[in-house]
């Protein structure tokens, strides 16, 4: 039967309905589990334990800060589920999305992988291809409220979805306003602070660096040579102005490119940074140290293009090693979160985020951050199809991240980039 | 706490599914196999370190066709590897007493090698069912207003066992190095050993509370509490370590030392941390004393100085030979005894007039206070050989004893001559 075909069965809700269960494994799990539930109610429905695991940002180390924002971001998530199913126990586990893949092959091979994964669309993808996952089932109503160019990011060549959109984080500009009173409204501005001692950083890897892309006007360029054509004149002088542009960056005396967007944020954290590109997850823990002097905008645009922002996609994909019920109950909950109401009140008690139901409207007068990730959000949906082209696992990406590497330290001159550029992209998968 | 156990406990879901059932019940069946009596007679006849081999090997070719068939069976081989892990172990226990003496390979095995096997299986299981980095910043608990966490305690506790029971040979070969380079005597290097396990131990304990998070002030807080407690609890312990220390430092009972208690002398082995552990050579005995003992009580020694001891054996020769004779002859007698010190010289003196006998004393010296009671019996018998070959008479107490009307023996024939044995 095609796990499209499932349906899903209402269970009873009291915590006093009898219901025999088979196998020793369930009675165990059960006399655990309901110990430390404390259900008093007589005997109580069986309970059930869906594994979710959930990647972190890069290869940062999990800290106890790092796994309260993300478990209780995922309970929110869950609260509203087990008021229609309270039998069942969310149990996650965090990885950090560096390890995913590896962490997930050990797990599946055992028969303990997870049910559900939370992370990024690019590594549901890559897990699909490995086999780790399972498709998700296709539901016309539920896919047509998402937002189709999110779609194109999680779906195969067969047209098989990898995994379910969940929210949509925005790459944005995070500065303190004791250095930065006014964010720079272009690239052009932002060089022009950075001469003036505000001292700015930005992360080397390409998917933090496409935004500059945009704002000097070299995304179609990109875009073309993605796609296997070669860019008319126009569209090289823009990625050449783009090359430039970095390079000359790097020469800046207060512009530092660091490795990774973590470093920025913790350099932003204890000032050692006045204004860098972030990505909206790290917003609340930037609020925290820098209070009422923390400062947030869309990043600058260009002066004839706007700034082309990789707004990360977080997804849910469904694990292999799931029983019936586990895999039921694992649709279920991607579904329910997809619903317009849960996706609403997920986005307004984080304000991190932004949801990936398009029929959704948001109260964006009401809060200057929502307005912010809103914008964000356009500003990234022209460079969507280049990044459903272009997954962070495909191997051109890193080969590009060598060339930038290369070009902002000066071993390489903006043309030879250029070259170099094009005919990686041009390359085949 | 809860959060753990809430943990803990949502890993017994997977017993929910099929293929995590079927991969414990082939190792079940297999771990239980040999219990049959018909295999259990047959596996009899093997060395007791091959038997688990069979249920291991049967647990993997179990798993090949399986897995083959797509069924998860990683969770089977885990396990099945880490028995043939455990079953190498024993065999490692066996094969190493050929390289190391095997007092020290059990404790290696027992006290750092299975340990530490037990402690990253255990990880290892817990990162199949979980992501060990996310499990480890579970919050256990708060102490002194920092949050502790599983990795952290786990962390901690590792870090103090592996001092406690590792510190010893890095101690023993930096102490090594020292008497090599300063040349001092071995009691020293043993003393400096120990004192360098403890100074280990402390600054470990203090980097395990800094790790933890705990701040001076907390530390502090702790030493108070600790020493309230001290005070009322486990007074007697804590004077039995300061007594120890205070004895390290003061060099007075070291280990190699040999004090006198209750009239033998025993050497120290090892100073602990509560006792002092010492040897009686008279019947291998291992005393365990307090150091509290040492500390209070008279002790005696024979090695606080050096390590000579002066001895003494006693002997009475026949009224008849020159006292002068007797003396040379017995302090050249001591002087054949090989384990007698030429320097000093042995000494022997008239010590009084016996009823049947001048007492005499031989005093020597032996380089070890231990080898006492040993080389008084050879010097004891080279005397009665001298004696023998030189004539002299060693008499046992004779009476007299007159019947009325009885003729009085004759004063040349004495009663001893009719017996054999003693020498003239």
């Amino acid at each position: 039967m095609p796990v499209s075909a499932v349906r899903l069965r209402q269970r009873p809700v009291a915590c006093g309905t009898r219901r025999w269960r088979r196998g020793l494994g369930g009675l165990l799990a059960s006399v655990a589990l309901l110990g430390l539930s404390g259900c008093t109610q007589g005997f109580p429905q069986r309970p059930l334990v869906l594994y979710v695991a959930v990647s972190t940002p890069g290869e940062e180390p999990i800290t106890r800060e790092l796994s309260y924002t993300f478990q209780s971001r995922f309970q929110q998530l869950v609260q509203g589920f087990r008021r229609l199913h309270p039998n069942v126990r969310v149990q996650v586990s965090l990885y950090p999305e560096e390890q995913l893949q590896r962490q997930i092959r050990r797990r599946t091979r055992s028969g303990l992988g997870p049910d559900l994964i939370v992370t990024s669309a690019n590594l549901a993808s890559a897990l699909l291809a490995a086999g780790l996952t399972q498709p998700m089932p296709l539901d016309r109503a539920e896919t047509e409220a998402i937002d189709r160019s999110l779609l194109r990011r999680v779906a195969t060549p067969e047209g098989r979805l990898a995994a379910l959109p969940l929210v949509l984080y925005a790459q944005l500009a995070c500065f303190d306003r004791r250095r930065v009173p006014q964010p720079p409204a272009d690239v052009r501005q932002l060089l022009q602070l950075s001469s003036e001692g505000v001292r700015v950083g930005m992360a080397l890897q390409l998917r933090s660096l496409v935004w500059t892309a945009g704002s000097l006007g070299a995304v179609p360029a990109l875009q073309a040579a993605a796609q296997g054509r070669a860019p008319d004149a126009a569209q090289r002088q823009g990625l050449l102005n783009w090359l430039r542009w970095l390079q000359s960056a790097n020469v800046q005396k207060d512009v530092t490119f660091m490795e990774e967007e973590a470093t920025l944020r913790e350099g932003l954290r204890r000032g050692r940074f006045d204004w860098i590109s972030c990505g909206s997850s790290n917003l609340p823990v930037l609020q925290r140290a820098l209070g009422d002097n923390f400062g947030v905008s869309t990043l600058p645009d260009g002066e004839t293009s706007r700034a082309t922002p990789v707004n990360p996609l977080r997804v849910l994909a469904l694990g292999r090693n799931s029983s019936g019920e586990q895999r039921q109950m694992a649709i279920a909950l991607s579904r329910y979160s997809l619903r317009p109401l849960v996706q609403r009140s997920f986005t307004l008690e984080n304000l991190v985020f932004l949801p990936v139901n398009r029929r959704l409207s948001l109260p964006v007068q009401s809060s200057r951050q929502l307005a912010t990730l809103v914008a964000a959000r356009r500003q990234g949906e022209a460079v969507g199809d280049l990044l459903a082209r272009l997954h962070s696992a495909d191997p051109r990406v890193v080969q590009l991240e060598q060339v930038i590497v290369a070009l902002v330290f000066g071993v390489i001159e903006p043309e030879q980039a250029l070259q170099d550029s094009l005919r990686i992209l041009g390359g085949r998968r | 706490m809860n959060e753990l156990l809430l943990e803990i406990a949502g890993w017994l879901g997977y017993l929910e599914r099929g293929p995590v059932q079927l991969q414990l019940l082939v190792l079940l069946a297999v771990r239980l196999l040999p219990q049959l009596p018909v295999l259990h007679r047959r596996l009899q006849g093997w060395p007791k370190a091959l038997r688990p081999l069979p249920g291991i090997a049967l647990a993997l070719l179990i798993s090949l066709p399986l897995a083959a068939a797509g069924v998860p069976m990683g969770l089977l081989r885990f396990l099945t590897l880490l028995w043939l892990g455990w079953v190498a172990l024993g065999w490692l226990q066996q094969a190493l007493p050929r390289w190391l003496p095997a007092d020290q390979v059990h404790g290696l095995m027992s006290r750092l090698v299975r340990p530490g096997y037990l402690v990253l299986a255990l990880l290892a299981l817990i990162n199949r069912l979980d992501s060990v980095q996310d499990v480890a910043v579970i919050a256990v608990g708060r102490l002194f207003s920092v949050e502790i966490n599983l990795g952290k305690v786990l962390s901690a506790l590792v870090v103090l066992y592996l001092l406690m029971v590792g510190s010893g040979p890095p101690s023993a070969l930096v102490a090594w190095v020292l008497q090599r380079l300063i040349g001092f005597s071995e009691g020293s290097r043993k003393a400096l050993e120990l004192i360098l396990r403890y100074a280990m131990v402390g600054l470990g304990i203090a980097a395990v509370g800094y790790h933890l998070g705990f701040n001076s002030t907390a530390l502090l807080a702790v030493a108070g509490g600790l020493s309230v407690g001290l005070g009322f609890g486990i007074k007697e312990v804590f004077s039995n370590f300061v007594s120890g220390l205070w004895l390290l430092f003061e060099g007075s009972v070291r280990p190699g030392e040999v004090l006198m208690i209750d009239g033998d002398p025993c050497e120290v082995r090892r100073l602990g941390l509560r006792a002092t552990l010492l040897w009686r050579d008279r019947d291998n005995a291992e005393l365990l004393i307090p150091n509290q003992t040492f500390f209070t009580d008279t002790a005696t020694t024979y090695t606080a100085t050096d390590r000579l001891r002066r001895s003494q054996v006693s002997v009475g020769a026949a009224y008849r030979h020159d006292p002068a004779r007797v003396i040379a002859l017995l302090e050249a007698t001591a002087l054949t005894v090989p384990r007698v010190l030429r320097r000093p010289a042995p000494k022997a003196l008239l010590l009084s007039y016996g009823d049947s006998a001048i007492n005499y004393a031989l005093r020597f010296w032996i380089a070890n206070p231990m080898d006492n009671v040993g080389i008084c019996s050879e010097v004891n018998q080279a005397i009665w050989t001298a004696f023998a070959e030189q004539g002299i008479e060693i008499p046992f107490p004779q009476q007299v004893q007159h019947r009325p009307g009885a003729q009085p023996p004759s004063p040349e024939r004495s009663p001893r001559q009719e017996l054999p044995g003693p020498p003239l």
